[in-house]
């Protein structure tokens, strides 16, 4: 708990709290602008922050999910149904736009609310529960485009990802808001106080009157509607939906959040760090393409780059103790 | 009649008007009724289901039965699916092992049920050929060449180019190393063909989407994007439009896939190979036929592809992969190794009548 007010307070504390991967993110900056002059420029800058935007929305639900010391992995899987299902809803069902974004959001939503009820009240590890809702939702994706993709027309659909505001992508913009969302959920509410209380030790909060069941649920609701928040955004930017769309989101994201010195046992981890575990997956794939590095050393960095923040958080934990 | 057709078609090399080959080949009363067998990977793919409509079309013409299932993705189903399919009694089976090196044991109890196995679309290990009785294919090299070979022709000073790759797949790794052969013997220059970088996009929209964006920013100086699926051709004309130069890059990509078809007609993307999934499937039907009438076939038959540009569009059906009566039948044979094709220049004449567009291919010389 003591964890989760140093990294509420920006400032000096959430420096201080991350101050291993804020130097990380600088070296990386440092060493790929002196590689190549293209980096630093205000059009990549935006160009690396859109191409993240998504990531950043699942990150924010994938950080509630691991808090709970829990996962979901059926993240990807989600933003790919919600994601054909907004484009076979404008352009093969005819649809209103407005309609069709509610029930992107919707169907994301329904997926959060089986694998909470799944997770929360009939037991299911989390693990299980989300690789089956993975599953379910893969296959609901392959079943509904019929392998086709999905073409989208429509310009009030698009311009939902396509719009920007003074130069900034309308995308940057909805990661803006749900990270200040998930921010303020998660330091300023009961709702946050709860989830850090449950992540923290679960029997405890229930002996102190937590409504365990309740709690462990909204959570997943939450990440459900951000998949569909992003199944909607991917669709709109591509002006098209294929049955692959969201393949491995799950991935990044769990890096994401690890990186940010989120703890896979629950219980520790800020927006903020995780926020900064969102640049140094964005800075590395996009350094390293601009550096025309192959892809797959990509791989082996980001890799090696997770490896190093669960080794650091395991060290930290271990000192703490003594 | 029949007979007659047949080796028009495997000895390929000529062009022969497939309206014509439809007509007469469902006048043609088939004597002994044959029951054919198939197994794709899936059949919620689109590209699977244009298998299967030619599987199915020939089925229909020579009145045998099909019988088929969906194995979704999982080479140990369709393994028991296959075994079911003998139980039932089929004579010939049309197989896409989904897992082209463990293919053998299935392959085994077909050749001891006797029943006869035309392997196509993704072809077996070389250890493994003398279980099957034919095998068909695309021409990977061709698909690339005939880009290449666009690019050549459009950008005669030369051009910067960027691959959007997919680096795991062997067939997008020949397809990538036809497209450079389709410049380099198409040009005077092909020391100005520049490649500037290559992407991995993973042949999906979303991930091309972004290693192009990212590749825009490395480069100004992009002419010309080829993509290794329409799909992923996909993104790069989104990120294209992003960075507002829509019109200044060339988009190439393959399959000629419905997606990529209309991306040509909306003057998005420039050209397209097309892969003819439904041709495959008939034709595998065709020769797993003629083999159990005991007649001779090719062996190892490559797939002829076509171009799909600006010019030639509007003889497509946007929203298929390929019909039977577009483009033309000719097939050309590699009796040597399917890896080694030969050298094809393809042609393109537009009918008089606008009905329809020849593609005439001839094999120039043997691979060195």
């Amino acid at each position: 708990m003591n964890k989760k007010s140093a990294g509420s307070i920006p400032g000096i504390a959430f420096f201080r709290r991350n101050i291993g991967t804020i130097i990380g993110l600088i070296l990386l900056v440092v060493i790929i602008s002196v590689s190549t002059p293209r980096f630093l420029t205000a059009s990549n800058l935006l160009n690396l922050l859109r191409s993240n935007a998504v990531n950043a929305i699942i990150s924010c639900g994938m950080l509630m999910a691991i808090l709970l010391g829990e996962i979901d992995i059926s993240v990807g899987s989600t933003v790919g149904l919600s994601g054909i299902i907004g484009a076979y809803m404008i352009t093969n069902a005819g649809l209103p736009v407005g309609l069709t974004v509610v029930i992107c959001l919707g169907v994301g939503a329904l997926v959060g609310i089986v694998n909470g009820v799944a997770i929360s009240y009939l037991k299911v590890p989390a693990f299980v529960a989300t690789l089956a809702t993975q599953s379910i939702g893969r296959g609901l994706t392959e079943i509904i485009s019929g392998g086709v993709t999905i073409r989208v027309r429509n310009d009030a659909y698009t311009s939902i990802g396509n719009t920007s505001v003074g130069g900034v992508s309308v995308i940057i913009i909805y990661a803006a808001v749900v990270l200040v969302f998930t921010w303020f959920l998660l330091n300023r509410t009961r709702f946050g106080y709860y989830i850090y209380a449950l992540g923290g030790n679960k029997l405890a909060a229930q002996y102190s009157g937590v409504n365990v069941k309740k709690y462990n649920m909204l959570p997943y609701v939450l990440i459900g509607l951000f998949c569909g928040l992003g199944g909607l955004i991917w669709s709109a930017r591509l002006g098209s939906a294929a049955a692959t769309l969201g393949s491995g989101f799950e991935m990044d994201a769990i890096a994401a959040v690890v990186i940010g010195g989120t703890s896979m046992s629950g219980g520790v981890g800020t927006v903020g760090g995780t926020f900064i575990g969102i640049l140094i997956i964005g800075v590395i794939t996009n350094g390293l393409n601009l550096m025309g590095i192959n892809s797959f050393w990509q791989e082996v960095f980001k890799g090696i780059i997770i490896l190093a923040a669960v080794i650091i958080d395991v060290v930290r934990k271990s000192r703490s103790k003594e | 009649m029949k007979k007659k057709i047949l080796a028009a078609l495997l000895t390929g090399a000529m062009a022969l008007s497939m309206v014509s080959g439809v007509t007469v080949m469902a006048e043609a009363e088939e004597s002994g009724s044959y029951t054919i067998g198939f197994s794709p990977y899936t059949l919620t793919n689109e590209y699977f289901t244009a298998v299967l409509d030619g599987v199915q079309q020939a089925c229909d013409e020579t009145g045998s039965e099909l019988i088929y299932f969906d194995p979704q993705n999982d080479p140990t189903q369709q393994a028991s699916q296959i075994d079911d399919m003998i139980a039932s009694g089929i004579d010939a089976l049309i197989y896409i092992p989904y897992d082209s090196a463990g293919a053998q044991t299935v392959l085994q109890t077909c050749k001891d049920a006797g029943v006869k196995v035309i392997n196509i679309d993704n072809v077996i290990t070389e250890d493994d050929y003398e279980l099957v009785d034919g095998i068909i294919a695309s021409d990977n090299t061709q698909l690339g060449y005939l880009s290449g070979q666009w690019v050549a022709e459009n950008h005669p000073d030369g051009a910067n180019i960027l691959i959007v790759h997919l680096q795991t797949a062997e067939s997008c790794i020949i397809n990538v190393d036809g497209f450079w052969q389709g410049i380099e013997e198409n040009t005077e220059n092909p020391d100005a063909f520049v490649e500037v970088q290559v992407v991995e996009g993973e042949g999906s929209t979303e991930t091309s989407f972004n290693v192009v964006s990212d590749a825009l920013q490395a480069h100004d100086d992009i002419d010309v994007i080829y993509c290794i699926n329409d799909t992923s051709a996909l993104g790069a004309v989104q990120a294209v439009e992003d960075a507002g130069k829509t019109g200044e890059i060339d988009i190439l990509g393959k399959d000629g896939a419905p997606i990529g078809k209309h991306a040509i007609k909306d003057g998005t993307m420039v050209q397209s190979s097309a892969q003819r999934p439904t041709y495959m499937g008939y034709l595998g039907v065709q020769e797993a036929i003629a083999v159990l009438n005991g007649e001779e076939i090719e062996f190892n038959t490559s797939i002829e592809s076509y171009s799909i540009t600006a010019d030639n569009i509007d003889d497509y059906d946007l929203d298929a992969w390929d019909s039977l009566d577009e483009g033309d039948t000719a097939a050309e044979t590699d009796e040597a190794d399917a890896a080694e094709t030969a050298e094809t220049e393809a042609e393109t004449t537009e009918a008089a009548d606008g009905a329809a567009t020849e593609e005439t291919a001839e094999a120039a010389d043997a691979a060195e």
